[in-house]
């Protein structure tokens, strides 16, 4: 009976206090900085550069969060940390990502270059204007001699 | 309170699974295993010191971390959650080295991409300088074969007034081989614009020379715009006697003197060039056997 009274007890508090146990945790300042360093690998793009990464951070800031209402501080500290771990590698990926399309596009650009310096060093010059009909062949090649 | 108690109770419960966990656990974590061997496959990059020191220096401190945890026989989630977070660090590590890869790449191809743009533009003015050159000799030949010389004025093409019959301003049927290659010269360089300039001796009044000059000057004009050159680029004039080249007091500088001169008033590379004086066949022979003829003036005091 007591437990019964105690068990409805727990999750009514639970309900309604989470955010103040949450706050009260000694594993709050890991919460805090898994979130931040999610938001962070959010601004840097990591939803696209590294999905699977950053849905394994919000679950683990999920879980930790869970652990903390539920006092368990040492455990929603490590799941912080591994969010942070997970938010930390897609933020990598991302900037890696980034870089790469970057060198690719620059070598794309170089290869367009390369085919116009090609170009340059292979096209004829201009066409010789049509010459004049003359009469004077003799002395025209006399001129270009 | 009751929170209190419940959070104590969850945690006694979580350490006895952890002891119990640990109890039955091989002295190899399979996790561990592989993120040291992670971070050693990781270290192996020559790229690793200069881009991920830092990256790689966590992780191993998170991978000794799980390995004193496992020798100090702590629950087993604990060293797990060392290897996971020294797994992640060689991963994080691995992306750190593609990315200064990538960048070393961009810096590679920048530098090349700014030597080929160099060298496209020494090339692109070499070719340039090379056609004005180009353009410039063929503008010189051209003006050779139209018999144009170089004066202070420009290239100037003097035609003998054996373009013509004495006393008239009617082209006459030699005149026009060598009109036809003036306009098609004027043709094939649409920047050219010319002055026709009619002039004769001083013999006669000056409103006849005045008159004659002009209406040879329009003739060959009138000649160009058959053979298809806009009048906006000729200028006819008659000058009458007013510009002798030679004395007039012989009847071979009056003959001189008698002519249509066509001025090309902006040849490209005229300030360069310089054309052999030289006569033309077609005109020399003109002139062998017409070119006595003078104008009616002439004729009248010879």
């Amino acid at each position: 009976m007591n437990t019964k009274v105690t068990r409805i007890l727990v999750t009514a508090l639970a309900a309604c206090s989470s955010a103040a146990a949450l706050a009260d945790s000694a594993a709050a300042p890991e919460i805090a900085r898994g979130q931040a360093i999610y938001e962070e690998a959010q601004q840097a793009g990591g939803m696209a550069a590294a999905p699977v990464e950053m849905q394994s951070a919000q679950s683990n800031l999920g879980n930790a969060r869970t652990a903390a209402n539920k006092g368990d501080a040492d455990r929603a500290a490590r799941l912080a940390e591994r969010a942070e771990a997970d938010a930390q590698l897609a933020i990598a990926k991302a900037r890696e990502q980034t870089a790469q399309n970057s060198a690719r596009q620059i070598q794309d650009g170089l290869a367009t270059l390369r085919q116009e310096l090609n170009q340059n060093v292979n096209t004829a010059p201009p066409a010789p204007l049509t010459p004049v009909p003359g009469n004077n062949s003799e002395e025209n090649n006399h001129d270009r001699s | 309170m009751t929170v209190r108690n419940t959070s104590v109770a969850l945690t006694v419960t979580a350490l006895a699974a952890g002891l119990v966990g640990c109890a039955s656990t091989p002295r190899d974590v399979p996790e561990l295993d592989q993120a040291r061997n992670s971070l050693n496959t990781v270290e192996q990059d020559p790229l690793a010191q200069s881009a991920a020191a830092v990256t790689l220096q966590k992780g191993q401190l998170a991978l000794n971390n799980g390995q004193s945890a496992l020798e100090r026989h702590q629950p087993i989630e604990i060293v797990d959650h060392f290897a996971y977070l020294a797994q992640r660090d060689a991963e994080i590590a691995q992306a750190q080295i593609g990315d200064a890869r990538a960048r070393a790449t961009i810096d590679q191809a920048t530098a090349e991409r700014n030597r080929i743009i160099a060298e496209v533009q020494t090339r692109k003015a070499q070719k340039q300088a090379q056609s004005a050159e180009e353009r410039a000799a063929q503008l010189q030949r051209e003006m050779a074969e139209l018999q144009a010389k170089q004066t202070d004025r420009g290239y100037v093409l003097s035609l003998g007034d054996v373009l013509f019959d004495t006393g008239k301003a009617t082209l006459k049927p030699a005149a026009q081989a060598n009109l036809s290659r003036l306009a098609a010269f004027l043709n094939s360089h649409p920047d050219e614009r010319v002055e026709i300039d009619g002039n004769t001796d001083n013999t006669g009044s000056a409103d006849f020379n005045q008159e004659l000059s002009q209406s040879r000057a329009n003739a060959v004009r009138d000649a160009l715009l058959q053979e298809g050159v806009p009048d906006s680029r000729i200028v006819s004039r008659g000058l009458g006697d007013t510009m002798p080249v030679a004395t007039n007091s012989t009847a071979a500088g009056r003959q001189q003197n008698r002519r249509v001169d066509v001025v090309f008033l902006n040849p490209q590379g005229n300030g360069n060039a310089t054309v052999a004086a030289g006569s033309n066949p077609a005109m020399s022979q003109a002139g062998s056997t017409q070119g006595l003829q003078g104008e009616p003036q002439y004729n009248s005091t010879r």
